[in-house]
């Protein structure tokens, strides 16, 4: 055997062993066309090697002639051998694309699915616009503001614009790249709503601004509750303003109307005389009317509250109000409206101020529907109360409304549109409603009548019964101490008395009324009842002195007078010791029912 | 002297050789280095065979034959070597 079989047989072998082995590489590996191929190009090989033995071992040489064919064969046979591989690893390189294509798209879609949760989840509007302003995106919050606009020009879905719009904060962002802030107000059917819109660039990762963001939020109820607050603040220091005024003037006045009874009692049989002292004490009664309404007005104190319902009180208030005016009542009051806890007084002054303001928007005459209705308000109530039952009255007119300018201010103190009007109606009805812990709104109605509503919170406490009022003067018996720091009241007060029938020593403060009574008790000639100032400027009041007086002799019989009528301890004498209350001003003929109530039977009918 | 047949086949031979390079080269092939290797020694041997007509023929001839001998070791190197890959690999 020479050398060249020897050779052809190795690489014979070597075909054969590797046509074999190509049966056992896996079909995961290799199609199975590849793995065909790969048989045929071993096959081929396989062949020419024996083709090779034959010719030269001399066997034979008949096969010859084809070894070239097979060889050209083989070459073929090879590319596609390869191409075949280079197919299965394209494959399977597209197949890795797509898993992995598929993995970002649910990673994605996962972080899509978060954002959108993100952006429905928060309370404001969003709205992302392109460098056309063309809508790209609205969150469910936006779309229920808007409209769903996608795809559409924001100036024209939301402005009916055919131009961007002058100012847009968006087109602000993209000329600057800045965030950029704006309030809006916006017509809604019932009124106006607020917005503040804050705009921000998007921004690729060339750096390029390629769209903006718009945020929307609803800023109407916080507005108003900054109004409420700065209306607060103002009546809170025009109300401390108006009390001291009215502290000082009702000293004035129960000088003037205390005097003025006083001489009625002395001019009884001079018919003319006692005119003009009525007279006198009718305009003292207005001035004690607007002092009252000045100390309603300010925060002074809580209001003396009782369990009522208030159909007969705004029937009769509104009533009285539209005495001699070419203005009538329509009212619709059910039997069954829930009671309510209020100080008639105030209330009353309240129906008056609004029934008057409605008579003034009538001057040709008309009618005011007055309605007091049950109502339950929830939660989200537009009045931002309390949620809960309450006693709506509503004053509606026939007049031309309330101008959009005046609507902020109509509640403001002094704020008038009427060439004489105080400003201070509105207001004093506003601070009683929220001293009662209820709301006042107006519906402006403009050109159709304005509509006052009242909110007043429904109680389930009984009706006290309450006696009836008289002008009753009772002459009485005993020794009365008075404490109050104005010289003219001190002297009315003791003329007053001495008139009564009682004997009246005075003090100027709280330190020489407990001196004076300490004195009195010491020589066991103790006073009967005791009237004491509850404010004394510069020294001890009513309060202190009282709580000292207490201690000297626990069954002292205290009044306490204030032209605060509404100081807290006004409203709930009785937990500061006290036996009653005589607000100042007063009359004679309440001086002495004060006095027979405290001293009971001694004290007789004038 | 030069046989037009060899000489066709050597053509053939060649043109795919770059085909097949050029293609390798493109890309990674996983395990094609050894069917390369086999593939570019059936081309060196019929580079052999066209010489062998013109000077050493002897020579040559046992270098053709060696060179196929070297194809089919690398062949069957490659085949061997694709039946012992795990299946976690070939799909990787």
């Amino acid at each position: 055997m020479n050398l060249i079989v020897f050779i052809d047989i190795c690489s014979t072998l070597g075909f054969g062993v590797a046509f074999c082995f190509a049966f056992f590489i896996s079909k995961d590996h290799i199609y199975y066309q590849t793995r065909f191929l790969l048989y045929i190009l071993m096959g081929l090989y396989f062949v020419v090697g024996l083709t090779n033995i034959a010719e030269h071992a001399g066997i034979t040489s008949f096969f010859d002639p084809y070894e070239e064919y097979l060889e050209i064969l083989f070459m073929a046979f090879f590319l596609f051998f390869m191409y075949s591989i280079i197919a299965k690893l394209e494959l399977v390189k597209q197949l890795e694309g797509e898993a992995a294509l598929k993995k970002a798209l649910e990673k994605a879609g996962a972080e899509q699915s978060k954002s959108d949760a993100i952006l429905a989840a928060i309370g404001d509007g969003i709205s992302i616009q392109d460098r056309d302003m063309t809508i790209l995106f609205q969150n469910e919050i936006h779309k229920k503001m808007k409209g769903d606009n996608v795809g559409s020009f924001c100036y024209q879905a939301y402005e009916q614009n055919s131009k961007p719009c002058k100012g847009c904060p968006v087109v602000a962002s993209f000329h600057d790249g800045k965030v950029h802030k704006e309030e809006r107000s916006v017509p809604v059917p019932n009124g106006t709503r607020y917005v503040e819109i804050t705009a921000s660039p998007l921004i690729d990762q060339n750096g390029e601004i390629y769209a903006g963001i718009e945020v929307v939020r609803d800023i109407t109820n916080t507005k108003r509750m900054t109004e409420e607050v700065l209306r607060a603040q103002k009546l809170e220091s025009i109300g401390l303003l108006a009390g001291g005024i009215a502290h000082d003037f009702n000293n004035i006045l129960t000088a003037l109307l205390g005097n003025i009874s006083l001489a009625k009692t002395y001019a009884a049989s001079d018919d003319k005389v006692i005119a003009k002292l009525v007279a006198a004490e009718k305009a003292s009664l207005r001035a004690r009317d607007l002092t009252q309404q000045l100390l309603t007005f300010s925060r002074g104190g809580a209001p003396v509250k009782k369990v009522m319902n208030v159909n007969e009180l705004v029937r009769d208030s509104s009533n009285f109000s539209l005495r001699g005016a070419n203005v009538k009542c329509n009212f619709t009051m059910p039997d069954d409206l829930w009671q309510v806890e209020v100080d008639p007084g105030q209330l009353s002054q309240v129906v008056n101020n609004l029934v008057i303001n409605a008579d003034q928007a009538m001057p040709e005459g008309g009618i005011i529907s007055v309605s007091t209705e049950n109502i339950l308000l929830a939660q989200d109530n537009p009045m931002l109360i309390v949620p809960g039952r309450y006693v709506r009255i509503t004053f509606a007119d026939q007049g031309h409304g309330v101008k959009a300018e005046d609507l902020p201010r109509i509640f403001d103190p002094f704020y008038t549109t009427k060439q004489d009007g105080s400003g201070l109606g509105l207001a004093t009805a506003f601070s009683v409603i929220k001293n009662h812990g209820g709301h006042i709104t107006v519906e402006p109605g403009s050109g159709a009548g304005a509509k006052f509503f009242v909110y007043l919170p429904a109680t389930e406490a009984l009706i006290e019964e309450t006696p009836a009022q008289n002008d009753t003067v009772y002459k009485g018996e005993g020794k009365v101490l008075i404490m109050d720091d104005e010289d003219a009241v001190r002297s009315l007060v003791q003329e007053m008395l001495a008139h009564l029938g009682y004997s009246a020593v005075s003090a100027a403060n709280g330190e020489e009324a407990v001196d004076l009574y300490q004195a009195a008790m010491k020589e066991n000639k103790p006073f009967d009842a005791v009237i004491l100032d509850l404010t004394v400027a510069g020294g001890m009041g009513g309060s202190e002195a009282s709580r000292i007086l207490l201690t000297i002799n626990p069954a002292a019989k205290i009044l306490v007078s204030s032209g605060y009528a509404n100081d807290p301890v006004m409203a709930n004498y009785e937990k500061y010791g006290f036996c009653g209350i005589v607000p100042k001003p007063y009359k004679i003929h309440e001086m002495s029912k004060k006095l027979r109530e405290i001293l009971g039977a001694s004290a007789k009918l004038q | 002297m030069f046989e037009e047949s060899e000489i066709i086949n050597l053509i053939l031979g060649l043109v795919s050789l770059v085909i097949v390079y050029y293609e390798a080269k493109k890309r990674v092939i996983p395990d094609f280095r050894l069917f390369f290797a086999g593939f570019l020694l059936i081309v060196l041997a019929r580079i052999f065979t066209v010489l062998e007509g013109v000077f050493l023929g002897d020579i040559l001839n046992v270098l053709e034959h060696i060179c196929y001998a070297m194809s089919a070791f690398f062949f069957a190197a490659a085949c061997i070597s694709l039946t012992q890959k795990k299946t976690s690999e070939i799909t990787r």
